[in-house]
């Protein structure tokens, strides 16, 4: 059936705009901290929302709700006080005692577990309470129109907690990121197992200078955003190199679930350019860890204003229990 | 003038002073034969005779639209003056006219005129006991009207009978002694016994006889819309279906031209009848149950058309015979051996595959035949580059094979005895990088058994059939988190007893036992039920796991008796009970039948209707995934058809039924009472609609028909959901074919289809200002939010296909080309929706085979 699948999957249609490329409001992960829950544990979520300026609403309190599925939480969202409401890119919430011991046990479950849902809306106007068919944001513009998807993101993460200490997932995390054979000086807001965090070089904007002591791929200047970054030309017809993002997995992010593998992959975008491939598999529940999980990277074509543009890259590592860490680095495009 | 030759079977006479005439070979089955009305005795030549010579003549007669001879040509001479002996006594021959349909025509034949020396045989003794008896089918005992019953007496033919509507002969005009009696139908295999009739007795015999076809040796039937055994009956031969466009050939894939079958999602490979799910309607072969029918969804049948016999498929209403079943049934059996003491052999090569076979006597081994084949796909040439992507790396490229092996003898003249193996292997693995469903794909699907089949008439009245089959299949199927690994051992027995009572009443009576042993192992994705909202393909929902080892035992008692008040009508009424040990249920199905021949004879209308309840267990994920199968029911369909069919003329035939299937007791996913989403039997369903059939039997240049069904499928998942279409609803399907012989070995062929479009499920949101797509940040993937349940439908599927073939024939040796062209004017139609990754930008996507010309050469002796 998948052979067929796949073959049918071969047509020579044209192609949507890969989820890559970011334009517009885009939610790309959601940390949780730590990666599942327990009993009365207090949960922190922090949001990679893009652009960083969206306004971020948050509605917690869905705990082991019928059937455990996100579309049986309806009744918390038309509670008159919903327990849990926030704003911001990072949110708390505190899971119940009886997270574990209210949750159904049923004999095809592969582990006993509770389930806590986490709403959310993104918006780069303004967010108000009350949207449709039940969910309890809306999304309008200064105007008070309502925005459209390119404006407006809703959304859910959904907090796990397992039974038994052996089964409690931890975050997956990068050591780095390399750009063209080298490392980007990726910034990311997460430790890997050393307890290291990734910095940018910082620059002020225009100021070029700060970045000559930068090594990268490529000579370094700086970005819009502030922080020294190669810089590379744009896509020139069919002189369009590819430049190989490469991100460097955390041996300890390897984890084992229910006796296989965890599946890692790496999702990759950015905002101006594009990559070859969207997602990269990074361990595979029947045979491991894989080799090749990076992806090539081509700079837009000219804008005809002759100025330097910046793209940002992100890479996430998302592990199959939600688990997920980020980095991001700034490439310069003339 | 008839453009075609034909050798006339005749009478042979056999006398000192009269020569013998004689004639052999298969008759054409679009116009009956000339028929011998006078016959005049070539003089012998005096010197021939007086030498002691025997000759053989061979002439062409031409025969004009009144019987008379118009002209006779020596095709082979005997020399000694029996060329022109037999000359002049074939112009004063006269002959019944042939005929095509109702109409006398010219025509010429071969006749073969026998010079013998030696004395005639006696003539036959005076008439004086009654030699009396029925032909009927082998498999099902329909009787076969029309069918000839020659008696000879040594080489001579004594007398010729013709079997009446009910399948019965008699005469009172042979003389007491020993015969040699030769049955002959179109479309059936000759049959040959030797009776002894004493003076003063009757002696009633009951001949069975097997579907053959006279064209190319053999026959693949498929009975369509057959309500119940001797109800109704469409036979297609093997020529037929290896000539239907489109198909490559292949005979199972022919099913779904006929009226019911909707056309299954693209390279699916399901069995999609009358509005039904797949393994609704099971498949059997050989009395072995086929989970699988196809290699890899769809690419080929898992058994070669050129292995089959027959496939009886019952799309509703079948008998009690069968159970397990809510829509139909498909019971394909493998094909006798020639017989002839010839070895035959056959080895094809196309874009597919490549097949060999072999049949003939088994050395050594007396009264026993063989027949063997061989199949292996080579798409792993050619196709693997195609699949071959940054993304997607294959590890082991798609094969399969397939393999069968029959032997068979007459133990007796009233008994047949069948054994097989028959066996598939299907496999594929690669590497995915699809995000959220990235990970392995393995594919694994193989079943090996070994069956056997007894055929014995205990008497005129009395037959019993026991078929008895031992099979093990495997099946692995992984994608990324995704895993089910099955084995099961099956034991599959049947046997039935068929009792006239009376010359109007049979009773039958049978037991149908399924013993299988297995174990399954894996874990799916959470399912929230159907109609639920989506939550996603499952990588990182936690899954749903099993590892059961059990037996499904499943016995089952069944009865039916088939009555004829009248030669007019025929009712059938039988019940059927059903043991399932998983549940420790018993369901118990009455089912009935009927036709009434409101106009008689050969243009007759007939009425047929049909009743009954069908029940299916639950079936493997049902018991492995409920946790407990005794809270589970088997699913229940109250099957109901009324129909009227009407022949035209003898080659077109019309056939109207209206069908309405009331559902309940399905199994669907539903929150229990603890709030918990469990498995149910609450689902329900209604299914109705109409199929027609316009239909051309094959002659010697034609066969095709037309086939339209209007239908409807409607599904309540749970009690207080809206009612939603079937996502398999296809309102319309309409199938148009045919095949016509341009002569010198060259015969094309064609097929279009319309059918109603794929169903599908929008994304709407959640109302106006809600974005599509609900972003879930633990599968990193965006959920479709979707409208209401099948609420859209895609642009309907049309595609014209054609077929070429060619023959050539080297003495005993013929090589045969094709060109298929599937989807000639290259039409895309769309079978699904796609959507990009948030839901916000759609089109709707095909699945279905392009423009592809499919090339195939066979060479078989």
């Amino acid at each position: 059936m998948c052979f067929t699948a796949t073959l049918a999957a071969c047509g020579c249609e044209p192609k949507f705009t890969p989820p890559s490329q970011l334009d517009g409001v885009r939610v790309l992960a959601v940390h949780q901290d730590p990666a599942s829950g327990s009993p009365g544990a207090s949960v922190k979520l922090d949001m990679l929302v893009t652009p960083a300026s969206a306004n971020v609403a948050w509605i917690g309190g869905c705990n082991n709700p019928p059937s455990r599925q996100y579309f049986a939480c309806e009744p918390v969202f038309r509670a008159e006080s919903p327990p849990d409401l926030g704003s911001g890119t990072s949110f708390s919430v505190t899971l119940p005692d009886d997270i574990l011991s209210a949750a159904p046990e049923l004999a095809t479950d592969p582990l006993h577990y509770g389930v806590s849902y986490v709403f959310f809306a993104a918006c780069s106007g303004t967010i108000t309470p009350g949207g449709s068919d039940g969910f309890p944001f809306g999304c309008v513009d200064g105007a008070g129109a309502a925005l459209g998807p390119s404006d407006f993101v809703i959304g859910f993460t959904t907090i796990y907690s397992y039974d038994g200490a052996e089964n409690q997932n931890s975050n997956p995390m990068l050591t780095g990121v390399d750009f063209d054979g080298t490392s980007a000086a990726p910034a990311s807001p997460f430790s890997d197992s050393a307890g290291d965090v990734f910095e940018s070089i910082a620059c002020d904007v225009g100021d070029d200078e700060a970045c000559d002591g930068a090594v990268f791929s490529h000579h370094a200047v700086c970005s819009d955003n502030g922080r020294c970054a190669p810089l590379v030309s744009a896509c020139q017809g069919k002189k369009c190199p590819t430049y190989q993002v490469l991100p460097h997995v955390d041996p300890a992010s390897f984890e084992m679930f229910t006796g296989q593998n965890e599946i890692l992959w790496a999702s990759y975008y950015t905002t101006l350019g594009s990559f070859d491939s969207d997602t990269r598999l990074v361990d595979d529940r029947v045979s491991g860890p894989t080799t090749d999980i990076g992806s090539g990277w081509q700079a837009p074509g000219p804008d005809g204003s002759g100025t330097r543009r910046t793209s940002t890259i992100w890479v996430t590592l998302n592990d199959q229990r939600g688990g997920v860490t980020w980095a991001s680095f700034d490439v310069v495009v003339e | 003038m008839l453009g075609c030759w034909f050798v006339a079977s005749a009478a042979r006479a056999q006398s000192a002073a009269q020569p013998s005439v004689e004639g052999s070979g298969a008759s054409s089955r679009a116009v009956s034969d000339p028929e011998l009305v006078e016959f005049v005795s070539a003089e012998y030549p005096p010197d021939a005779k007086a030498a002691g010579l025997d000759g053989d003549v061979v002439l062409a007669i031409a025969i004009d639209k009144e019987g008379k001879v118009t002209s006779v040509e020596v095709l082979q001479g005997a020399g000694h003056g029996f060329d022109e002996a037999a000359v002049a006594a074939a112009r004063q021959f006269v002959f019944k006219p042939a005929h095509r349909g109702d109409r006398p025509v010219a025509s010429k034949i071969a006749y073969k005129y026998h010079f013998h020396a030696e004395p005639a045989a006696p003539p036959p003794p005076p008439a004086a006991p009654v030699f009396d008896g029925s032909v009927r089918l082998a498999d099902g005992n329909a009787p076969i009207a029309g069918a000839k019953v020659r008696v000879l007496s040594g080489a001579t033919l004594v007398l010729e009978l013709t079997t009446d509507a009910a399948g019965r002969f008699r005469t009172e005009a042979l003389a007491p002694g020993d015969y040699h009696v030769e049955v002959s139908a179109d479309g059936f295999e000759p049959y040959a016994a030797d009776e002894h009739v004493a003076a003063g007795e009757e002696t009633s015999v009951n001949y069975g006889i097997v579907a053959k076809n006279a064209d190319e040796g053999e026959t693949v039937v498929v009975k369509g819309e057959r309500p119940s055994r001797e109800v109704t009956r469409r036979t297609l031969s093997r020529h037929e279906l290896s000539r239907v466009a489109g198909t490559s050939g292949d005979a199972l894939r022919a099913i779904q031209n006929l009226p019911g079958v909707a056309r299954p999602p693209a390279l699916s490979g399901q069995l999609v009848v009358r509005g039904q799910a797949d393994q609704t309607t099971p498949v059997f072969v050989e009395g072995l149950w086929f989970p699988t029918i196809y290699h890899f969804g769809g690419l080929s049948s898992v058994v070669p058309t050129e292995m089959l016999d027959e496939i009886n498929f019952y799309p509703g209403n079948f008998s009690v015979k069968y159970g397990r079943a809510l829509a139909g049934v498909v019971d394909a059996h493998l094909r006798e051996t020639r017989g002839d003491g010839q070895y035959h052999g056959l080895a094809q090569v196309d874009l597919i595959d490549a097949r060999a076979m072999l049949e003939g006597p088994i050395p050594a081994v007396k009264g026993w035949n063989f027949l063997g084949g061989v199949r292996r796909s080579h798409v792993d040439a050619w196709l693997v580059p195609l699949l071959r992507t940054k993304d997607t790396q294959i590890s082991a490229a798609p094969v399969y094979y397939d393999y069968q092996l029959v032997a068979d003898t007459h133990p007796t003249k009233k008994s047949y005895l069948r054994l097989g193996v028959i066996g598939y292997d299907d496999h594929f693995r690669a590497v995915n990088e699809g995000g959220e469903n990235s990970g392995t794909i393995d594919t694994m699907n193989a079943s090996v058994g070994i069956g056997g089949i007894y055929k014995v008439t205990l008497s005129p009245d009395t037959s019993a059939e026991i078929t008895l089959s031992f099979g093990r299949s495997k099946q692995r199927f992984v994608l990324s988190n995704i895993r089910a690994e099955t084995v099961a051992n099956g034991t599959l027995g049947r046997g039935e007893i068929t009792q006239r009572i009376t010359p109007r009443a049979t009773l039958r009576t049978g037991f149908d036992l399924l013993f299988a042993p297995y174990t399954a192992k894996g874990s799916l994705p959470e399912d929230a039920g159907a109609g639920a909202p989506s939550i996603g393909s499952g990588v990182t929902v936690p899954a749903q796991v099993f590892d059961h080892s059990s037996s499904f035992f499943e016995p089952a008692l069944y009865t039916e008796m088939s009555v004829q008040p009248n030669d007019r009508t025929l009712v059938v009424s039988g019940v059927r009970a059903d043991f399932t040990d998983e549940n420790r249920r018993l369901d118990v199905a009455p089912r009935m039948t009927a036709r009434y021949d409101v106009v008689p004879g050969p243009r007759k209308t007939t009425l047929k209707a049909g009743s009954g309840l069908f029940y299916q267990a639950p079936g493997l994920l049902d018991v492995v995934l409920s946790g407990d199968p005794k809270t589970l029911r088997s699913q229940r369909a109250w099957q109901n058809s009324l129909g009227v069919e009407q022949t035209l003329t003898d080659h077109l035939t019309l056939s109207v039924e209206g069908f309405f299937n009331l559902l309940d007791q399905l199994i669907e996913r539903g929150l229990n009472d603890q709030g918990v989403l469990a498995y149910n039997n609450l689902g329900t369903g209604r299914i109705f609609g109409a199929e027609v059939m316009l239909r051309y039997s094959e002659d010697e240049h034609f066969f095709g028909w037309v086939s339209y069904t209007l239908s409807r499928s409607e599904r309540v998942y749970q009690p207080g959901q809206p009612s939603t279409l079937f996502y398999l609803d296809q309102p319309q399907i309409l199938t148009v074919l045919g095949s016509y012989v341009l002569g010198r070995g060259w015969e094309l062929g064609g097929r279009f289809r319309f059918v109603s479009g794929n169903l599908y499920t929008p994304c709407t949101g959640l109302g106006p200002g809600s974005p599509p797509g609900l972003f879930s940040s633990t599968q990193a993937a965006y959920l479709c939010l979707n409208g209401p349940e099948n609420s859209k439908r895609l642009p309907p599927f049309h595609e014209l296909d054609l077929r070429v073939d060619k023959r050539w024939v080297f003495g005993a040796f013929t090589l045969g080309a094709y060109v298929d062209v599937i989807n000639v004017y290259n039409r895309v139609n769309p079978d699904f929706i796609a959507y990009n990754f948030d839901y916000t930008q759609s089109r709707p996507q095909t699945g279905s085979l392009p423009f592809i010309p499919s090339i195939g050469i066979r060479g078989e002796f």
